[in-house]
């Protein structure tokens, strides 16, 4: 469903991801896992064609330059040309790192720019109650500025908004970064809903090497913008270097 | 005297609040601050000047030419002009003063200096507590109030408008939910030329159109949307009437106020930044905005 191919990142001369690969099939919920810095979010910004939004941002404001090279096929499509409104409308929706909600709108309003790709306001208002069951929190706080939220219900305000339109296929950032672990315990519960009962397939980014363990079937590892390894949790904690030094367990 | 103050006062602060809004509307969605803003309302002035006094048209058919004439401009002027140079905010500083700097050299040209009068819509005039009221100002006052609702209700009750604040507030979030930046600026762009254009639609019949009408307002409409807080359109609104009422109460308080006026509301803006650098109704969040 999802396959990338040797994907470079180059902010000035920093090289962010250096040939990155990794295929994600339909159904699957895969975990993408390595420390701080290893290029994880920048990897899910360049499926997601955040790569290219900053580009078009940084156009002519100085000389340096965003490198993006690589393919990116989304069922079967290049996307890796694309612009991130285009890629979403196919399907694919990145859920950000700290949620990133829209701070002065409404946690309802969130959830209806979160609609924005719905046909109309019927299958809105349906998803609507369908996030609403998923995260009764939210439901609770409809009508309070998101900025005041805390870190977790920015989190299930981010998890419900990238629901909202039904995506196909979800790139998740760290959902538990910064999360208590009770928090988090609830939030990997929701996780799980979504993959198994909304059958969405998802390629999970996490540094809580446990949280993705429990969840996902298969994991790539990646370190310093390259994936290293890929298997299971068992296969990976076999490997005594993989784990000593990019699990630190 | 105080009725004729708050009079003049209601009717400038609707004038001002439809071009703050629109000033601070794409300012507030595509962090671009507009200093042709002014000259698209007084190229509507001159819009309704033209199709009246030149081509005869009749009132209603020179204000729908003008509206849309004017506001197809603007989206011209933004696609193929400022939003080339979009990112890079000095370049869209002074290619909108040149731009309206053109404008006003293009009228001055072909309309020369004097100030040249505009009909009044509708005639007349009610006497309301002892003041005597235009029914033009009665008029310009309700557009300005209907106007108003139906951007507030646009901006909160619709799709666009969920999309357009969505933008605003983050453009990159807001592309991951499938929302197109550069048409949603697009979008905005329209709807502030239109609401200027409006703006100097209703100026017109009561003062006058004169190729430097552009320069005071811009001034007026900076410190209202400062006051406010740059990209609130709720600043805006109440912004446009105090500024209006203390415009007002200079002129009619102070012996040969007339001059001063520009001179207090600039002061009344250091004042306010001053106390609350964010403005009146400033952002709380501005640092979690990219």
């Amino acid at each position: 469903m999802l396959e990338v191919k040797n994907v470079i990142v180059r902010y000035d001369t920093a090289t962010i991801l250096d040939g990155a690969s990794l295929t994600v099939e339909k159904g699957e919920l895969v975990g993408l896992i390595g420390p701080n810095g290893a290029g994880k979010t920048t990897l899910l910004r360049a499926i997601a064609g955040l790569i290219n939004w900053d580009r078009e941002i940084l156009r002519g404001t100085r000389k340096s330059d965003v490198t993006f090279e690589g393919s990116i096929e989304f069922e079967g499509e290049r996307i890796d040309k694309l612009s991130a409104f285009e890629i979403a409308k196919k399907g694919l929706q990145l859920c950000p790192q700290m949620g990133r909600p829209f701070v002065e709108m409404s946690v309802k309003d969130n959830l209806l720019a979160g609609a924005y790709l719905c046909k109309n306001r019927k299958e809105a208002d349906e998803s609507l109650v369908k996030v609403y069951e998923l995260f009764p929190r939210l439901k609770e706080r409809e009508k309070q500025q998101s900025g005041t939220l805390s870190g977790g219900e920015r989190q299930m305000l981010a998890v419900g908004r990238s629901l909202m339109r039904r995506p196909k296929f979800m790139l998740v950032d760290e959902p538990s970064s910064g999360l208590a672990p009770k928090i988090k315990d609830d939030l990997f519960k929701r996780v799980e809903e979504i993959y198994h009962e909304l059958g969405v397939t998802i390629l999970l980014a996490e540094q809580d090497i446990s949280f993705a363990f429990s969840l996902s079937k298969r994991n790539y590892v990646m370190s310093r913008g390259h994936i290293i390894a890929q298997g299971t949790a068992q296969e990976l904690l076999k490997d005594e270097t993989i784990r000593k030094t990019y699990l630190g367990m | 005297m105080a009725a004729i103050v708050i009079t003049y006062a209601v009717v400038n602060g609707g004038i001002y609040a439809l071009l703050a809004i629109g000033f601070s509307l794409i300012f507030g969605v595509a962090r671009l601050v507009n200093m042709a803003h002014t000259g698209f309302f007084m190229l509507a002035a001159f819009g309704l000047f033209y199709c009246t006094k030149k081509i005869g048209l009749g009132y209603i058919e020179a204000i729908a030419v003008t509206i849309v004439v004017v506001t197809l401009l603007g989206i011209l002027v933004y696609r193929f002009i400022i939003d080339r140079v979009r990112e890079h905010h000095a370049a869209v500083l002074i290619i909108t003063i040149a731009l309206v700097m053109i404008m006003e050299s293009a009228l001055l040209w072909r309309f020369g200096g004097e100030t040249r009068g505009v009909p009044s819509l509708i005639g007349g005039y009610v006497d309301i507590a002892g003041v005597r009221i235009l029914n033009q100002q009665l008029l310009t006052v309700g557009v300005a109030a209907l106007a108003i609702i139906m951007v507030l209700l646009l901006l909160t009750k619709t799709k666009l408008g969920i999309a357009i604040r969505a933008t605003a507030q983050d453009a990159e979030i807001a592309g991951l939910m499938g929302i197109s930046a550069s048409r949603i600026l697009l979008v905005t762009m329209g709807l502030s030329v239109a609401l200027a254009v409006v703006a100097g639609i209703l100026l017109a019949p009561l003062e006058g159109v004169r190729p430097g009408m552009w320069g005071a307002p811009l001034v007026t409409v900076m410190v209202i949307v400062t006051l406010g807080g740059l990209g609130s359109i709720k600043g805006s609104i109440i912004g446009a009437f105090i500024i209006a009422l203390v415009e007002q109460m200079a002129s009619f308080l102070i012996p040969n106020g007339g001059y001063l006026t520009g001179t207090i509301i600039l002061l009344a803006m250091v004042i306010v930044l001053i106390v609350r650098p964010a403005g009146l109704f400033g952002t709380m969040f501005e640092e979690e905005k990219l």
